[in-house]
């Protein structure tokens, strides 16, 4: 946690609105996006940012100074999702449609498929939201495996399964892409 | 990891650049070895490169900091933690003790009286919004009759004194909920 971080908790816990603003301006966008990774949804990402903010307000001085203060928040926004789904009774379990493992090596064709960010973009939004959290935590926010792992609450060994079959999805569906398919797609 | 021989599953971690020192060193050296790692390597940097421009939304940040405020305030109407309400009610407390402390009857003080009335006189404890402008505040007071005479305390309270009708003053500082975060009559 920076310093900066630390002072913005502690004026929190003291029932600073100024340092809470300060805190919401610098990390809003961090948790937003998340969640819109997640679910898609502005109107839901508003919702869970609200919640989430209004948490760090009640809980500032719990925070534990070990992790890092967007992997913190992001694991709070997570738990508000999965509580969100649960009310509304909508299947929260992480799909399992584990992408069938390409062996081939990669070519030239598929790296200049990953080039493409509409492409990346399109396969983004159709493999599964477990898969498609996991590239936004490592490509987007940039997290370590470990920060991952703290925020979905699995082994370190887990991340690096799902980020495997991340890859592996957004591979097939690059080639399919690269293939002749994003004549039919993007028409 | 720097024991570990590293694989394909630590390059998306190598290309995020979060991996440490050591890590990195294990997996660079992977792939300088291995043509295999390095087009996966070159597929994972041109994927993150991708995400990366992927056009995510901004959040409102002023709509939605207003909204927060307005939960906030409505959970916390005083504008201050629990922590802090605790502190300014033992405060305040603290401060009737004493005033009770001062104004018991000393029989040996009976011929005296204070130089000052102020002691004795009823206020207002307030707190102002954090981002109340001075202008405004400076008015109400005005229109009011009110000076400040003491504050602000830790916890933010400015004491005020009527030189009017203070009852009046207290209703009109409620109804001003832009500007007074708190207000109580001592």
């Amino acid at each position: 946690m920076s310093e900066n971080d630390a002072i913005l908790l502690k004026a929190i816990a003291a029932g600073d609105e100024k340092a809470m603003q300060r805190f919401f301006n610098l990390y809003a966008n961090n948790v937003y996006r998340y969640v819109l990774s997640r679910c898609a949804d502005n109107t839901l990402a508003s919702d869970i940012l609200n919640l989430v903010m209004l948490e760090v307000w009640r809980q500032a001085d719990a925070f534990q100074a070990r992790s890092k203060v967007t992997t913190w928040l992001i694991g709070i926004a997570r738990h508000k999702l999965i509580d969100h789904y649960r009310k509304e009774k909508r299947h929260v379990h992480d799909e399992l449609n584990e992408a069938i493992p390409d062996n081939a090596p990669v070519s030239e064709q598929l790296v200049t498929a990953a080039q493409n960010a509409e492409w990346v973009k399109h396969c983004l939004e159709n493999i599964g939201r477990t898969q498609r959290e996991i590239i936004h935590l490592a490509f987007y926010a940039d997290m370590a495996y470990a920060e991952i792992a703290e925020i979905i609450e699995c082994p370190v060994g887990t991340v690096k399964s799902r980020m495997f079959h991340a890859r592996q999805a957004l591979r097939n569906c690059l080639n399919k892409l690269a293939g002749g398919e994003a004549a039919h797609v993007f028409s | 990891m720097s024991s570990v021989k590293p694989d394909k599953d630590d390059l998306p971690w190598l290309v995020n650049g979060s991996l440490d020192e050591a890590e990195t060193a294990a997996v660079k050296a992977s792939i300088e070895s291995s043509t295999e790692l390095r087009d996966e390597y070159a597929f994972l940097a041109a994927l993150r490169d991708s995400v990366k421009q992927q056009d995510l939304a901004d959040v409102p940040l002023e709509m939605s900091w207003q909204r927060l405020r307005r939960d906030i305030r409505r959970q916390y109407p005083k504008g201050v933690s629990s922590r802090w309400r605790f502190a300014a009610i033992a405060a305040s407390l603290f401060l009737l003790v004493q005033s009770l402390v001062i104004w018991l009857p000393d029989e040996s003080a009976e011929h005296y009286h204070p130089l000052s009335s102020s002691v004795a006189e009823p206020g207002l404890r307030v707190q102002f919004v954090d981002d109340a402008p001075q202008a405004r505040i400076r008015q109400l007071l005005r229109e009011q009759h009110l000076r400040i005479v003491d504050g602000p305390s830790a916890a933010g309270l400015y004491r005020l004194v009527s030189d009017g009708d203070r009852a009046q003053a207290l209703a009109a500082l409620k109804k001003q909920t832009d500007l007074i975060a708190y207000v109580q009559a001592e």
